[in-house]
This record gives structure tokens, C-alpha cells and sequence, in this order.
């Protein structure tokens, strides 16, 4: 090549690497899901007016043998336009004690549809409806009337037109000075439920309005999207990117094509600083805050864990990359949550590395990629469905990676695990009896939507666990995963597969179906305690006659083993249906009886006090010394601290 | 320093007594909170769990049942605090005669009633250094929160951190200081007989600002040493841990060998700074114009000079120097009090 050929390349190579974007090359050779509803979007960031102007192709297959004559749509960014909405009026302006800045009109947001019509055919008028609570001020769904139905498995292509006003970022999504959260952002369509698809007894629309304490629920397709922001924003986004080109105006428009997902989630700032490792087939991307930049590996580690748990126990990740966006200070609203591959985390400046909270914050939004984005389930209907799993998970993962009892903190000698932070949030609530987990997420009991999703459902699923056996309820989730991934599964789908997994592999230990189990901590609010109230050994002979009384003082009726130690170190379990308000065993023995313990393993870790669970002949003082011995110590120091001010 | 330090150590029984008397009111707490705890722990075996580290399952199951019987004993614990601030003014007066008398120990009568007599005067000037202290560590302090507050957009979480931090250090050095010159202010109280807490507060002021490195240098070298004392501490803790009864007791021995530590430390710097001040040019005192009385007046005056009655604390202390031989008397001669 001579030098002028050389010259010719070197000013035609920007335009060819840069002058277009590519086609979207696809992602999996098969698609993974029903793929119903496709979307093709273009979408423009004005960073000055936090406006988004866009053009959307929608691209939606009916999956129902029903004729449908309307289609409706989520238009979740007008649960911030004013104090009226549902999101608002349920909320009051605050998400996970952040606040909306309800004095600032920038703070506000909202989303206008300009046009829709089908293509190749009729424009389309649309209406708001409220179909949860007829709040007419709220206008978070539409339905939009069909002059031609569609017909079972015919498709259908919309092409709407857009534009959107991204609030100051409290819930999730938005903008905080120069970063951009972008999610719920586009006109959804919802999920239209065939007979049989859930609790659907007949083919219908389920489009909730946004509620403060519900998330999403969306059908799986693929996505197309072009994000054009000014040049110096980096832009990362749900799915693989194609392509970017650089415009003359100083903007660039980035390419971005996703498939068998649920959302599309976005985001830009000028900031980011990127740390990338590679898990088997999987990319990871960090995005983090300059300051949080030597967090990195701490990111990326909890990342490469929890990939590494859930493929071994529950099943593959098959996305080729996930991206975790670790937001500023100023955005903490936006931090930790979930959309599919892209996930947002949350740290703070040199936190300490006994106090895993990125750690705990990455592994949670990356156990929903399976619970919400794989396992896609209602979140507005059942949130213990996905977050409750996840919990469960979460304290599963960090537990075996950081320690069982140090994996949520280990600083100072104060140690706590996960699974024992989530135990701890339900059964020491004032009232643990305050609901179920089951139920929609804005008529659960008032104030208690995180405890009774999250931390209930963790508990009572670790105590199904501890009925069961872990591997049994592997299996359990294993099969779980596999029959209804890139599906919407529901409560009763998951207990058809305990019930046809667990009584077999428990030899009928606990009957033919474990529904009675369901019935107390899921559908029901019953508190589980049993004590053991006594342990009397009396001489009779050559013999020992030990007496053991366990109470049951809560209202759950949960089976437990009972063991004893004798003096010469031999041991006896004993079973207990645990349905009576009280049981007394009496064995006789050569040896006496020493100390006792119902559950001794802790299968129940939804008993309330587990600390009334045994009895000791011999007890030891020491416990108690040793805190009677540390409080003086902590007392004096108390009192020479103040004496220097003397 | 070594001298304060050989005095401090002599002044056996006045260390003894103030570590007896803060062991005995650690102990209004820590006893009936043990029999609490045996008690309560209803001969469970899950309280084992607590010997090898903490276990946050069984202290949370522990606490949400049987908070409400703990948390009275740990107010008690809040109050005592207070109430042992009050003792530590009250024995001020006598550590000080401790080290005006410099060559023995002081009689168990002598200390009390220095202590007796000089309390009301260290009273006031805690009223006053906490007064102070509280204005110079909050008012830095809450002016760097309102700072960050009103720069908020302006800065990230690291930015955030160093003015709130900037604040608390700045009102912390302050404090520091404030509680130094209060010491200094209590030497003035004593040699000088001093009565104003206030004006005795503002001659220390005066003091350690125009002797900075001898008096607040080396009150940081007291604080230096303190913090290294709780490092070592700390260290030992994490090699002995409290495990079992034996390491239960070793740690007990270790903990209260520390505390008696901070006793001897805090004797020291007062001992220190009583030292510091006797090598140290005293503090001008700003005076008003004198003016000339007449004869007649100046006579009355000289009378009425005469007609006071002599402090407690110099009839004290004659009373003691006349029971000392003649070199401790040479010795004792540079403080006021002590006749020469």
C-alpha cells in the first residue's frame, strides 16, 4: 500500500468504523423465551432539560387463543408527575428514606405518548385507566383500543412516539447532577395473561398501576435500542452493544441489542470509572464512582460468587456479560436494583471491609437476574416471589462466602451473618403475627412490605430447608428453575414442585404434601416458639428417669427433634409432631440426662427465641462473666473518660 | 515528667483509693447485671455460643426478650459516670497537695480535706471548661455540617467526609485544649488560692498560649500514651480472648490492671502540669490603675488585711509542715501554700 492509498484509508476509517451503526448480531442461536413483546427504540438525552425524546417500535404477539381488542401499557415515569399519583399518594414522596425534592419543579417527572398508530395503518387513541384503586389522577396505564383485534398468535407492530421528563432521582430512576439512572422509562406494554397463565381463569390484561411498593412485571422479547447523549457521557445499558457513532453536534448515538428480557435499563454519566474481569462465558463491568474506584475487586469478587453459587446450585446464567453501576452518593436512590444484566449497586466512600455492604448489595441484584429476570414473576402480585427468593439466596451466598456468621459485618469483634440479619428483621418484629408474605404489594400490611417479602420469606424458606435438607431443596429450586425459567411462574407452581419433591425425598416424614407448611408462613401469619420449659432426672434403681417437657407458645405447628445427652456421651433424637400446646417425654436410662435440646440444629429458624430451645443440668456461669467482666471494664473506661474532664 | 511520674507512683494509697472507689461503683452495676444474666439465661445452652465471640442470633434473641431488664442496670451505668466526674473534682485539691508536698506521702486526713476544701472552687471551674469545651468542639463542629449542608451539590461523599471531619477535629483539638488550660486553671486555683474559676481559667488561657509546646505538647504526649495503653490492650484481648473461666479471669486481671492505669496516667498529668506551671513565668495579670488612698485609708486597710482569717488550706499545711523534716520543708517552700 502506497503511501496516498495509506492517507485514504486513514481518512475514510473514522467514517467506516464510526459513520454507522452496525446491525445487532444475535446474542443466542435459539431464542430462550416466547420473545411477545420486541421493541426497537431511539431515544435522545437532553442532559440540560433531563428530557428524553423518543421513537419506539413495538413489536407484540398474542400468546392466547383470545382475540384481543385493546392493548395496554405502563407508563410508570407519570408516578412522579405530581403529589396525586398512586406512587405519590401511597408513598409520600420517599422510597427507602429518600425523599422527593417536592419544591423543585426539576425534581418532578413524567412521560407523554405524542403518537401511536399501527403500522402500516390507523393512528390510535388512547385512555388512562387506574385498574387497582380508581385514583383518576393517576396515569400510569393506558389502554388503547384496537379497531382490527388480533387474532390468536398474530403480532402486532405499533410505532409510538415519545418523550419523557426524568425526576430527580429518589425512586430508582432519573437524574442527580450529571447521572442518569434511566429505567421505566419507555411506554410498556403489559403482560396479557392467557387462561391457566397464573391465576387467570380467563384471558386478561394484567397492567398494574405504579405503586410505592411494587416493582415490574413484563413479558420477555428483544430489544433494540439507540441512546444518543452528549459524547463525553459514558453509556452502559441492559444486553450487548452493537455500535456507536459520533455525531457532528458533539452527541454520539450507542447501540445496544438485548434478548429474551424483561426491561431495558440504561445509564450515563461523564464519571464512571470501569473495572472488567471475565467469569467463564460472562463479562463483568463495574462501573464505579472515581472515589469508590478501589472497591473495585470488592465488586467484582461478590459478583464472581454469587455467578459461581447460582450456577452450581440453581442453573445457568446464559447472558454473556452483566454490568453493575455502582451510583453516586447523591443518586442512592438509584442504588440497589435490578433490571436484566444491569444491575445497580451501592457503597460509600472507604468502607470498611468488615462492613460488606457492596458485597451484600451486588449479590442480592444479581440473584434477581434469577428471581425477577429469568423467573419472571409478578412483583406486583407476589414480590415474595422474587425478592423473598433473593433474600434467601443472597444470605446463602454470603453466608458460604464470607462466613455464616460474619458476612454481613466483622468489625470490632460485632459479627453478623446474612441469613441471621434477615431472621432477625421478621422475628423481632413487636408483632410477628402482622401478615402474610402472600398478597398485593400495596395491601400488605401497612409499613411491613420489605419485612414480610424480604425477610419473612428468607426465613421460612431457610426453615423448609432445614425440614427438608439442603439437597432436597437444591432439588427443589433446581427443578423450579428449569420448569419455569423464561416463564411466569406463581405461588402455587412452586409448591406443586415441594409437594412433588420433598415428601418422597423426606420418606413421608412430614405427610404426602408440605401445603400445611404454606398455609402457616406464607398464606398465614403464624408465629413459631417452642420451648424447652423442663428436664428432670430422677433415680430409680439402676436406672435414671428423665423427664423432658418442650411448650409450644406460638401458634405455628411445626414438627421438631428433640436430643438428649446423657452422662456417659451417648445421645437420643427424639421427633415431635409439634402440634400440641405442650409434650413431655420420659426415658429411662442408666446414665442421666444432661442437657436437652429441641431442634438442635436449628431446622426451624422461624422460632422466634431460639435462645428458650434448651436446657442444661450443668450450667456454666461463664457466658454470664465473661459480659458481666467486659461491661465493668467499658463502665470504668466510662467513668475515667468523663473524669478527665475534672 | 519522670518526677510527677516517681510522686504518682508513691502516692500509693491515693491511687488505691480512687481505683477502689471506681471498681466499687463499676461494680453497682456489673453484679446485679451477672446475677441478671444467670438469671435470665434460664440455664440455656445457647448463651455457650457467646464464650468463643460474639453471636449476634443469640444476643438479639436475648435482648428482644429480656431488653427491658438490661437497659435499667446500663442507665445506672450513664449516672455513675456522672457521679464519678463529681468524685474526680472532688479529689482534685487532694492530688495536688500530693504534689505540692512532693517528698512523702500525705496523711489520709490531710487529702480529704484538701479535697473538702477546694471542691466548690473545681466546681465552678467545671461548669466553666465545660461551658468552653462545648462551644469550641460544637461550634467548628456544626459549622462544618452546615457547610456541607449548603455546599451539598458541590461535593461527593469524600468531600462531604473531610469538612465534617475537618469540623469534628478542629472542635476536638479545641476541646483538648480547653481541657488542658482547665487543668492549668486547677494549679491556679490551688497555689495561687485563686478564687474566680473564671479569671483562673483565663490566666491558665493566657499560660498555655504563651507556653505552647510545655504545657498543651505535652498534654498530647499524655492523651499519646493513654492511646497506646488501649492499643496494647487490645492487643492483648485479641491474643487472650475471654474464652473460658481462666481466660475470663486473666482478661479481668488485664482490664483492671488498664484501669488503674488511666488512674495513675490521669494522677500524672496533673502532676505534670503542677510541675510545668511551679518552671513556668506566671501569667501577667492585667491590673487597674492604682490609686494612692490616703493615711487614714491606707492604715484601715492594712487592718482589715490583718483581720482576715487564715485560709483552711494554709492552716492545713502548716500543720503539716511542722510534721515534716527540715529538707521536705525546703522543698515544699516554692508553693504558696505550703509555709517556707
Amino acid at each position: 500500500m502506497n503511501l496516498h492509498s495509506w492517507y485514504l484509508f486513514l481518512c475514510l476509517l473514522p467514517t467506516l468504523t464510526f459513520g454507522q451503526l452496525p446491525v445487532p448480531k444475535p446474542i443466542f442461536p435459539q431464542p430462550l423465551s416466547p420473545r411477545l413483546a420486541n421493541y426497537q427504540i431511539q431515544v435522545r438525552l437532553n442532559t440540560n432539560t433531563k428530557q428524553l425524546e423518543g421513537t419506539e417500535t413495538l413489536t407484540w404477539r398474542n400468546p392466547s387463543n383470545d382475540v384481543i381488542r385493546e392493548l395496554q401499557f405502563h407508563l410508570y415515569l407519570n408516578a412522579f408527575k405530581d403529589n396525586k399519583s398512586t406512587f405519590m399518594r401511597e408513598s409520600g414522596g420517599q422510597l427507602r428514606g429518600d425523599f422527593i425534592d417536592a419544591d423543585n419543579k426539576e425534581a418532578w417527572g413524567w412521560t407523554n405518548i405524542k403518537s401511536m398508530k399501527v403500522r402500516g395503518g390507523e393512528a390510535l387513541a388512547w385512555q388512562f385507566i387506574q385498574p387497582d384503586d380508581q385514583n383518576y389522577d393517576d396515569r400510569t396505564v393506558i389502554r388503547v383500543p384496537l379497531s382490527k383485534p388480533i387474532g390468536p398468535g398474530q403480532s402486532i407492530t405499533l410505532d409510538i412516539g415519545f418523550q419523557a421528563k426524568l425526576p430527580k432521582i429518589f425512586a430508582r430512576t432519573g437524574f442527580s447532577r450529571d447521572f442518569f439512572l434511566v429505567g421505566q422509562w419507555f411506554p410498556k406494554i403489559g403482560v396479557y395473561e392467557p387462561v391457566g397463565t397464573r391465576y387467570a381463569t380467563k384471558g386478561q390484561w394484567n397492567c398494574h398501576q405504579f405503586h410505592a411498593h411494587s416493582e415490574f412485571y413484563a413479558d420477555y422479547g428483544v430489544y433494540d435500542v439507540d441512546i444518543t447523549t452528549p459524547k463525553q457521557f459514558w453509556v452502559e445499558a441492559t444486553g450487548l452493544m452493537q455500535g456507536e457513532v459520533v455525531h457532528k453536534d458533539g452527541t454520539k448515538t450507542l447501540r445496544y441489542h438485548a434478548e429474551d428480557v424483561v426491561d431495558f435499563a440504561w445509564t450515563a454519566s461523564p464519571h464512571f470509572q470501569e473495572a472488567v474481569e471475565q467469569w467463564r462465558h460472562v463479562k463483568i463491568t463495574v462501573l464505579l464512582q472515581p472515589e469508590h474506584a478501589d472497591q473495585a475487586k470488592r465488586h467484582l469478587d461478590a459478583a464472581k460468587a454469587a455467578l459461581a453459587y447460582f450456577d452450581k446450585y440453581l442453573g445457568r446464567y446464559p447472558f454473556p456479560n452483566l454490568t453493575v453501576v455502582d451510583p453516586p452518593i447523591h443518586a442512592s436512590g438509584a442504588a440497589g436494583m435490578e433490571y436484566p444484566t444491569f444491575i445497580t449497586a451501592g457503597t460509600a466512600w472507604k468502607i470498611p471491609e468488615g462492613m460488606r455492604i457492596p458485597e451484600g448489595v451486588t449479590v442480592h441484584e444479581f440473584g434477581h437476574q434469577y428471581f425477577m429476570q429469568l423467573l419472571a414473576s409478578n412483583e406486583f402480585e407476589e414480590a415474595w416471589l422474587d425478592e423473598g427468593f433473593n433474600q434467601y439466596y443472597q444470605g446463602r451466598i454470603m453466608d458460604a462466602t464470607y462466613g455464616p456468621k460474619t458476612a454481613t459485618i466483622d468489625l470490632f469483634g460485632y459479627r453478623m451473618g446474612d441469613l441471621e440479619s434477615s431472621r432477625d428483621g421478621y422475628v423481632h418484629l413487636d408483632n410477628p403475627a402482622i401478615g402474610a408474605s402472600f398478597g398485593n404489594t400495596w395491601q400488605l400490611a401497612e409499613g411491613y412490605y420489605g419485612v414480610l417479602t424480604y425477610y419473612k420469606t428468607a426465613t421460612w424458606l431457610q426453615t423448609l430447608e432445614g425440614l427438608v435438607s439442603r439437597p432436597v431443596m437444591d432439588e427443589i429450586m433446581r427443578t423450579y428453575f428449569d420448569r419455569w425459567k423464561f416463564r411466569h411462574p406463581n405461588a402455587d407452581n412452586f409448591i406443586a414442585i415441594v409437594n412433588e419433591i420433598a415428601p418422597k425425598r423426606t420418606g413421608y416424614r412430614y405427610g404426602s404434601d408440605m401445603t400445611w407448611f404454606f398455609d402457616q408462613v406464607l398464606y398465614g401469619d403464624k408465629v413459631c416458639d417452642y420451648k424447652l420449659a423442663a428436664l428432670n432426672t430422677q433415680k430409680q434403681g439402676n436406672q435414671y428417669r428423665s423427664t423432658i417437657r418442650i411448650d409450644r407458645l406460638g401458634d405455628a405447628q411445626l414438627p421438631v427433634d428433640l436430643l438428649l445427652h446423657f452422662e456417659d456421651g451417648k445421645e437420643l433424637m427424639l421427633f415431635w409432631d409439634g402440634k400440641a400446646r405442650t409434650k413431655t417425654f420420659t426415658i429411662n436410662r442408666p446414665t442421666e440426662a444432661i442437657w436437652a435440646k429441641v431442634d438442635p440444629t436449628q431446622k426451624l429458624y422461624i422460632d422466634i427465641n431460639l435462645n428458650n430451645n434448651s436446657l442444661t443440668r450443668k450450667p456454666s456461669s461463664a457466658p454470664a462473666a465473661k459480659y458481666a467482666a467486659r461491661l465493668l471494664f467499658w463502665l470504668q473506661n466510662w467513668m475515667h473518660w468523663l473524669a478527665w474532664l475534672a | 515528667m519522670l518526677s510527677s511520674l516517681k510522686i504518682t507512683l508513691r502516692s500509693r494509697r491515693m491511687l488505691w483509693s480512687m481505683y477502689g472507689i471506681s471498681l466499687v461503683l463499676g461494680l453497682l452495676v456489673t453484679l446485679p447485671l451477672y446475677a441478671t444474666l444467670k438469671t435470665l439465661d434460664d440455664n440455656s445452652l445457647a448463651f455457650m455460643n457467646l464464650l468463643p465471640g460474639f453471636d449476634y442470633t443469640v444476643y438479639e434473641d436475648f435482648m428482644q426478650i429480656n431488653g427491658k431488664a438490661i437497659s435499667p442496670l446500663l442507665g445506672v451505668g450513664r449516672w455513675l459516670g456522672i457521679l464519678y466526674l463529681f468524685l474526680s473534682v472532688f479529689f482534685t485539691g487532694g492530688i495536688l497537695l500530693q504534689f505540692a508536698q512532693s517528698t512523702g506521702p500525705l496523711r489520709a486526713g490531710a487529702f480529704w480535706q484538701a479535697c473538702s476544701h477546694y471542691v466548690s472552687r473545681n466546681l465552678r471551674l467545671l461548669g466553666v471548661t465545660l461551658l468552653v469545651a462545648l462551644l469550641t468542639f460544637g461550634i467548628p463542629f456544626v459549622a462544618s455540617i452546615i457547610l456541607a449542608v449548603i455546599a451539598e451539590d458541590s461535593f461527593t461523599e469524600r468531600g462531604w467526609f473531610f469538612i465534617g471531619f475537618s469540623g469534628f477535629l478542629i472542635g476536638w483539638i479545641l476541646a483538648t485544649l480547653i481541657l488542658c488550660i482547665s487543668d492549668y486553671a486547677k494549679v491556679i486555683l490551688f497555689r495561687e488560692d485563686e478564687q474566680s474559676a473564671f479569671r483562673a481559667f483565663g490566666l491558665a488561657g493566657r499560660l498555655v498560649l504563651g507556653n505552647f509546646g510545655a504545657t498543651f505538647g505535652r498534654y498530647w504526649l499524655m492523651i499519646a500514651i493513654g492511646s497506646a495503653l488501649f492499643g496494647v490492650y487490645f492487643l492483648i484481648d485479641s491474643l487472650i480472648g475471654m474464652y473460658n473461666w481462666p481466660t475470663i479471669m486473666l482478661m479481668l486481671i488485664v482490664q483492671q490492671a488498664f484501669i488503674f492505669s488511666r488512674i495513675v496516667l490521669k494522677t500524672w498529668n496533673l502532676g505534670v502540669v503542677y510541675d510545668v506551671y511551679g518552671r513556668l513565668p506566671k501569667p501577667v495579670v492585667p491590673v487597674q490603675p492604682f490609686v494612692r488612698p490616703t493615711a487614714v485609708e491606707d492604715k484601715e486597710t492594712d487592718e482589715s488585711v490583718s483581720a482576715q482569717p487564715q485560709p483552711a488550706i494554709d492552716q492545713l499545711t502548716e500543720t503539716l509542715d511542722s510534721e515534716k523534716p527540715a529538707e521536705a520543708r525546703e522543698e515544699g517552700k516554692d508553693h504558696p501554700l505550703l509555709p517556707g
